[in-house]
């Protein structure tokens, strides 16, 4: 089944596990590594290969579901939704400039400049390569 | 979501221990833990459940429609399973093979020696039989897991089943619950008592804890971890932290216990670093305050 | 609270509890008890025979009573081993027993059939013994009559240690069990001596009486482990 072939969670991590297999799913449906009506792997058969409870599957699938990425289909398990490519784009691009809007407003409580933020962006941008 | 059981005010009185009322769900399609101390009434509880004691006063509720314990439809559809003792101490795999049988109409004697293999137990057709008692208790607990787990039941219900395995079976028994769960995707249930959730959290999805004879809080373990969050501080910050939490452990340099979510902010002006718990550190801290508050 | 039903045969829901069904139970207990019967016998020949000599032994054994007391004990004690069997909540088995199909219903067909195969293993016990002493080899004193007698008051002792089955104490229904056995036998050896083995009225009565008691004691025994122990 794809999908859960190459799922890798840390038990030891920060991030919840649930939060991990949906980051990681939701990369692969937006890579289009997962299609349009691919079925996901049922709840409980992820949470057996992946040795994590049932309700972390759900949980995941559910988040994924509310992003609008896949649809429970009633006794036949979650499917991918046909990905509207533009849309997404515009959904990251709002996320983007939230996010920078929430590092200006620290930055401005820290009294850092323009300058100070944008060589702050660079390194970060580097690091994550 | 639909209910492997619905436990509406089950109460039981004993000379000198009452349980209950009970109200709490075993939802469907999941594994529940009972999570509780010895003598907080899981034991009590689960006997109730599955017609091994009878109650005082209360209902419950099972697969929605059937409210009588002491009936063939429900008993064959509830696998129950204690942890010592389960099985008279001079019986053979023979002897429990032929009961089983003759005890409920889905017993499978094909997946039962399947299952002995499996767990490395004897075969049950074999000539020289060994009686239980010759079994450690290891190996006795996998024989009562093989004996029903080799029914075709819809609810599994074990009494701290843990309890005699050591830890790299109760990893087995972790898988054995998921492998159980999704072979009738959605429609199997699994309830369990344990006082030590530790090894077997990442089988476990709704929790109900006990205390007293009484529940003092359930749900879906993903839900509490949000409604909850662990707490660590400096051990000066103590006694200012303690209001906004339930309960905690101060030693000498640090202090750390649980709290509610929404208590996160006020909490992290005394110098907190606060995270997601692990379900045995909930156990900890909603057990904890249960015990001081019955002091 | 409606009661389940149980879908087990008698020697079925014997099976379920112990292992084995009527025709197995009594096929393993016969033989036993009338081996140790034989054995008893042999080892008291043995024993009076070492002061003056073993035919002088047999006709002691059998003139007197000592080989009814004896068909007598080792019955009783045959009897009492297996009125050991007890199921309670707290003792291994005892919660598996309770969650199987047809709960007490299943239990009370085992203890109908329990009582069925100790009353048979009484039966033909006695007529082993009985014909061991027809043709000769150990003749008891009373013959027919010391036999008939025995079983008859054994089987009336199984009747009233029923009540004594509502002794909660373990041991101390086990000692009553044997002791209420012991008495009885000796009724039944003593009472077939008194008439030189012919059976009359009295017999007859005692046998009446235990048709009786046995199923309305058992009744009783079932009813009160109902209410007190079964799932308390």
């Amino acid at each position: 089944m794809n999908g859960d072939d190459d799922l890798k969670i840390y038990q030891n991590s920060s991030e919840p596990i649930y939060k991990q297999i949906a980051t990681q799913l939701k990369e692969q449906i937006l890579t289009g590594k997962l299609k349009a009506g691919d079925p996901l792997p049922s709840i409980r058969g992820l949470a057996q290969d992946l040795k994590i409870s049932v309700i972390t599957t759900m949980k995941a699938y559910e988040e994924l579901s509310s992003e609008g990425l896949v649809t429970a289909s009633k006794g036949k398990g979650y499917f991918v939704n046909a990905q509207d490519q533009r849309m997404l784009a515009e959904q990251h691009m709002r996320q983007v400039e939230k996010a920078l809007s929430d590092a200006i407003y620290s930055a401005r409580i820290a009294g850092l400049g323009l300058d100070e933020v944008k060589q702050t962006l660079e390194m970060l941008w580097d690091m994550d390569e | 979501m639909k209910n492997a059981i619905e436990i509406k005010g089950i109460k039981k009185k004993y000379k000198d221990f009452t349980l209950g009322e009970i109200h709490a769900e075993i939802p469907c399609g999941f594994a529940t833990a009972l999570i509780g101390a010895n003598g907080a009434g899981k034991t009590t509880l689960i006997d109730v459940l599955c017609g091994v004691t009878g109650k005082t006063s209360g209902e419950a509720v099972y697969f929605g429609e059937l409210t009588e314990i002491d009936s063939d439809t429900l008993r064959n559809k509830i696998g129950y399973c204690s942890s010592a003792n389960f099985f008279p101490m001079d019986w053979t795999l023979k002897i429990i093979a032929n009961s089983m049988e003759l005890g409920f109409d889905n017993f499978d004697r094909t997946k039962f020696a399947e299952l002995c293999r499996r767990f490395k137990l004897d075969e049950p057709t074999a000539k020289k039989q060994k009686k239980l008692i010759k079994l450690s208790d290891g190996n006795k607990m996998r024989t009562y897991l093989a004996a029903v787990l080799a029914r075709d039941t819809e609810l599994l219900v074990l009494d701290e089943p843990g309890s005699s395995l050591d830890p790299l079976a109760r990893d087995l028994l972790c898988d054995l619950f998921r492998e159980y769960l999704s072979e009738r995707d959605g429609e199997r249930s699994i309830l369990f008592s344990t006082h030590n959730i530790a090894d077997m959290e990442n089988a476990t999805d709704y929790a109900i804890f006990m205390a007293n004879g009484q529940v003092i809080e359930q749900g879906f373990v993903e839900d509490l971890k949000e409604k909850y969050i662990l707490v660590h501080g400096d051990s000066e910050n103590a006694d200012k932290a303690k209001p906004f939490m339930l309960s905690c452990t101060v030693n000498k340099t640090s202090f750390e216990g649980i709290a509610f979510a929404e208590n996160a902010d006020m909490l992290r002006a005394f110098d907190t670093a606060t995270e997601v718990p692990t379900l045995q550190q909930l156990s900890v801290g909603i057990l904890r305050k249960a015990e001081e508050d019955g002091e | 609270m409606e009661n389940n039903k149980s879908t087990l045969t008698f020697s079925q829901a014997l099976k379920l509890y112990t292992g084995n069904s009527i025709q197995k139970f009594v096929l393993k207990s016969v033989p036993v008890t009338f081996l140790a019967y034989m054995a008893t016998l042999v080892c008291f020949h043995i024993l009076l025979g070492l002061e003056n000599g073993i035919a002088a032994a047999h006709k002691e054994i059998t003139e007197s009573l000592i080989s009814d007391m004896f068909m007598m004990m080792d019955c009783t004690i045959g009897i009492a081993i297996i009125m050991t069997l007890t199921f309670e909540k707290r003792l291994p088995g005892g919660k598996f027993f309770r969650t199987t199909k047809g709960g007490f219903d299943t239990y009370k067909k085992m203890r109908a059939a329990l009582s069925i195969a100790i009353i048979t293993l009484v039966v033909l016990y006695i007529s082993a013994v009985y014909i061991v002493n027809a043709v000769g080899i150990f003749p008891l004193s009373n013959g027919f009559g010391s036999c008939v007698s025995t079983a008859i008051f054994l089987i009336l002792a199984v009747g009233i240690n029923n009540f004594a089955y509502m002794i909660k104490n373990d041991v101390a229904r086990s000692l009553t069990n044997l002791f209420v056995f012991f008495v009885f036998g000796i009724i039944g050896i003593l009472s077939a001596e008194v008439v030189d083995g012919s059976l009359g009225i009295f017999h007859l009565i005692m046998a009446i009486m235990t048709v009786g008691v046995v199923p309305i004691s058992h009744k009783l025994m079932l009813e009160n482990y109902r209410k007190n122990r079964w799932d308390n």
